[in-house]
């Protein structure tokens, strides 16, 4: 290693750390805003920006270290106490944050970027002068903040707390759920979400996170070498579950116990491993901070941001990508939710909106909840806008529901001007478009003048989900047990044939469209299916349908697995996963494949469709 | 005079190999295998390895040349029939069956075909041009080939078979 290369290793790893300060950074900003007297969060912020400018001129990128000298002057003078740090100082810092992280981000890629500085050093310097000449500020703005003064006033910042040394903790929303597998996984290192943000409202507790800075033993590891691990461990599974079976029909004892126990020692590798890619919702949260904070203070609106659940975990790849949504949901509530001062001072609200987001699990889910106190949607106004867009067709007609559902349709917004916020009516298609893509699913519920709650539920990773092992044919495949509503065995249940409509299942009180899972495949004739046959009912659809498959061989945990790129765009899978036996299990997606049952159900094409596989496509080609 | 016209060939052929292997790659192996009676070859470059055949899982809704797929150290691979994808009819010699996995780009996918042959070192010279009578169906896949005294191989493009857009297009079999 000779001696430039040294030099360029230990920029790249300053970069790395100034990152994460930076993150520090601008949470302790936004703390200060709200507790501008707290000494420990000023020392802390202080002291981060002092490292930052150190290791920076250490290793030699002086424009960074220089401007953040200057930030270093004023929070000295803030730090002493002959200024108080108000809202137009937090902005000016946070501000200067952000060209911090601006120079960062480009040196990152280009390690001999130069900037320019100039105009905020400019700004910072002015702040200095003008606080020197009005020193008696200092006193006048202590105590409560002025209640009139438009700004944001978040009760509690998330995830201060970042260092923190927790005892594990069981969630409620878990407990709630004993019998969900999914979550069970990872109950011992999750934490109480509601009362771990209420610990934020309390002044020791963060002065504490403060000065426990040190106590952080975390080391990082790239994401592909936990994927690598994951998969090993995937493969001492299925091994482990080979070795089970083998061990079945031997009599030697000691045999049997080891191969318990490796069992059980596979199954918490197993836990540990997926659990090392799921992190916190915090940095989202920080980020959704500062947004509302933004986009406030553009709208001129007196706005409170709630949150809770920001230590809730998910999978890292589900947290990249429902950041961009939530950002959407946010604005929105903000800019469209929340009215002007004047309009809620007329319907008798408080001047002040409020913004809530909730992070939680449920179910084996995860769930976000965005609430606003704002107008709340008109149903008749969004078809009033939808039929003028051309969105909908002039005589459509929607129950409230769907009308809400209409915000998500593309090229729709209400907003009566685009402004810099919101109002391109490329929002909400995305959102819902990005949920899909993750399986979530989003709901609202609104009500005029009162607000809106939009709910997102997500499944807690991408990595592996709970799945009911099915057979037809002697082909196994996997269906998610969250799409599974109930078994019934064929036996004894009552089935009507009917003309033109297949067989229908006879449910306790609705009828079930009854589809042979065989014949969904296109593996055989509908119908010659076993009468010791098992039928599972679905609720995923508008209408409940029944898919009959052979028998039920079990429910397991499974890893999931893409399938190739050449193949990925097929219907009705989801992807793949490997069972015991070391054999690839398809995991089917029902919806899907009962969707396009129905759009093949016209009777010209049912007497003459070839039912093996291979030729299908070919079938359907000379058909059209 | 004859010089002259010998060394163009040999520069031809050296374009031809540039054209099967790309303009970096030293290695120019090939690695040969059967499929009915007739030989075929992919650079060895774009092969991972070879396994014995392993029971498959089907993959619904699929052309009749797409086997299914398996499990190679967790890592889920499509497995083709590769005579079938070239209009091979003759299947009497599968007694020694095995599966090539080969990649292109971020595409791996697995090769079916009857035996594993040889690993074979050509010449510039021994690269030609695929005669244009060879027979049409397959000529989406082929554009060269390798002849030596009595010997012709048949070199597959192997960016041609593995290609996400025409991967599952079984028209491409039926054309022509």
């Amino acid at each position: 290693l000779n001696v430039l290369d040294f030099e360029i290793e230990l920029q790249r790893i300053f970069l790395q750390e100034a990152t994460l300060l930076i993150e520090n950074v601008e949470e302790c900003f936004l703390d200060l805003e709200n507790n501008p007297t707290n000494p420990e969060v000023i020392t802390k912020i202080f002291r981060l920006a002092h490292n930052l400018k150190g290791s920076a001129a250490g290793v030699g990128l002086s424009e960074v270290g220089q401007f953040t000298h200057h930030l270093e002057s004023l929070l000295l003078i803030i730090k002493e106490g002959k200024i108080t740090p108000d809202n137009s100082i937090v902005g000016l810092l946070l501000k200067s944050t952000d060209h911090i992280s601006k120079m960062i981000t480009q040196l990152k890629l280009d390690l001999s970027a130069t900037f320019n500085s100039t105009d905020l050093i400019q700004e910072i310097e002015a702040a200095i002068k003008a606080d020197q000449n009005a020193p008696s500020k200092i006193t006048k703005n202590q105590g409560s903040p002025d209640p009139t003064d438009v700004q944001t006033v978040p009760k509690e910042i998330p995830g201060f707390h970042l260092f923190e040394e927790q005892t594990p903790n069981l969630s409620i929303t878990q407990e709630k759920n004993l019998h969900d597998n999914t979550a069970s996984v990872r109950q011992n290192n999750s934490v109480a979400n509601v009362q771990q943000d209420n610990k934020l409202n309390d002044p020791k507790k963060s002065a504490n996170a403060a000065t426990s800075t040190k106590d952080d033993e975390g080391i990082r590891v790239s994401l592909a070498r936990v994927q690598k691990l994951i998969d090993f461990v995937g493969e001492i599974v299925i091994l482990q579950s080979a070795l089970r079976d083998f061990a079945a029909d031997t009599k030697d004892q000691g045999l049997k116990r080891v191969v318990d126990q490796v069992g059980k020692v596979t199954k918490d590798v197993q836990d540990i491993s997926m659990s090392l890619r799921m992190v916190p919702a915090k940095p989202i949260f920080q980020k959704l901070q500062r947004i509302v904070r933004d986009t406030s203070q553009a709208l001129k609106k007196d706005i409170n941001f709630i949150t809770s659940g920001s230590e809730t975990e998910m999978d890292k790849n589900l947290l990249e990508r429902i950041g961009d949504p939530l950002v959407h949901l946010i604005r929105n509530a903000c800019d469209h939710g929340i009215e002007s001062q004047e309009d809620r001072i007329a319907r008798g609200k408080s001047p002040t909106g409020e913004v809530v987001l909730n992070a939680y699990r449920q179910s084996g889910k995860l769930v976000f909840e965005i609430r606003d106190d704002g107008g709340g949607l008109d149903p008749e106004k969004l078809i009033r806008i939808a039929k003028s867009k051309g969105v909908i067709s002039q005589d459509a007609q929607l129950n409230d529901k769907d009308a809400m559902h209409l915000i998500f349709a593309p090229g729709f917004s209400t907003a009566a001007k685009v402004t810099d916020i919101s109002g391109r009516g490329v929002g909400m298609d995305v959102v819902r478009t990005n949920l899909e893509e993750m399986q979530g699913t989003i709901s609202i519920e609104s009500k005029i003048g009162v607000g809106t709650t939009f709910k997102i539920l997500l499944p807690l990773t991408l990595a592996i989900i709970d799945g009911m092992v099915v057979s037809v044919m002697n082909e196994k495949f996997v269906i998610p047990l969250s799409q599974v509503h109930e078994t019934v065995r064929l036996s004894s249940a009552s089935i009507q044939s009917t003309q033109g409509f297949g067989d229908i299942l006879l449910l306790r009180s609705e009828n079930a469209q009854l589809y042979d899972l065989g014949n969904l495949l296109h593996r055989r004739e509908h119908g010659n299916f076993n009468k010791n046959a098992i039928a599972i009912i679905f609720r995923t659809l508008e209408q409940p349908y029944a898919v009959v498959v052979d028998d039920i061989l079990g429910r397991h945990q499974v890893v999931t697995k893409q399938l190739g790129e050449e193949v990925r765009t097929l219907r009705g899978l989801s992807g793949c996963t490997i069972l015991g036996d070391g054999k690839p299990s398809l995991i089917l997606e029902l919806d899907d494949l009962v969707r396009e049952a129905t759009k093949d159900l016209a009777p010209q094409n049912f007497g003459n469709r070839d039912l093996k596989a291979d030729d299908s496509t070919h079938q359907q080609k000379l058909a059209s | 005079m004859s010089d002259l016209k010998s060394d163009t060939d040999v520069n031809g052929n050296h374009l031809l190999l540039k054209k099967l292997f790309g303009e970096q790659h030293a290695d120019q192996r090939l690695l040969s295998f059967s499929l009915g009676t007739e030989k075929f070859a992919l650079p060895l470059l774009a092969v991972r390895e070879v396994i014995s055949v392993i029971d498959f899982t089907p993959l619904p809704f699929t052309p009749n040349y797409i086997l299914g797929v398996i499990n190679i150290r967790g890592q889920i691979i499509t497995v083709i029939d590769l005579g079938t994808r070239l209009s091979i009819i003759d299947k009497s010699h599968r007694s020694e069956a095995a599966v090539i996995v080969c990649e292109s780009g971020n595409i791996r996918v697995a090769l079916m075909v009857d035996s594993i042959d040889q690993v074979i070192n050509p010449e510039p010279q021994d690269i030609q041009e695929k005669p244009e009578v060879e027979s049409s169906i397959r000529s989406r896949f082929v554009k060269l080939i390798y002849r030596k005294d009595n010997t012709i191989i048949t070199l597959i493009d192997t960016a041609k078979i593995l290609n996400v857009d025409t991967f599952m297009d079984s028209e491409i079999n039926q054309a022509a």
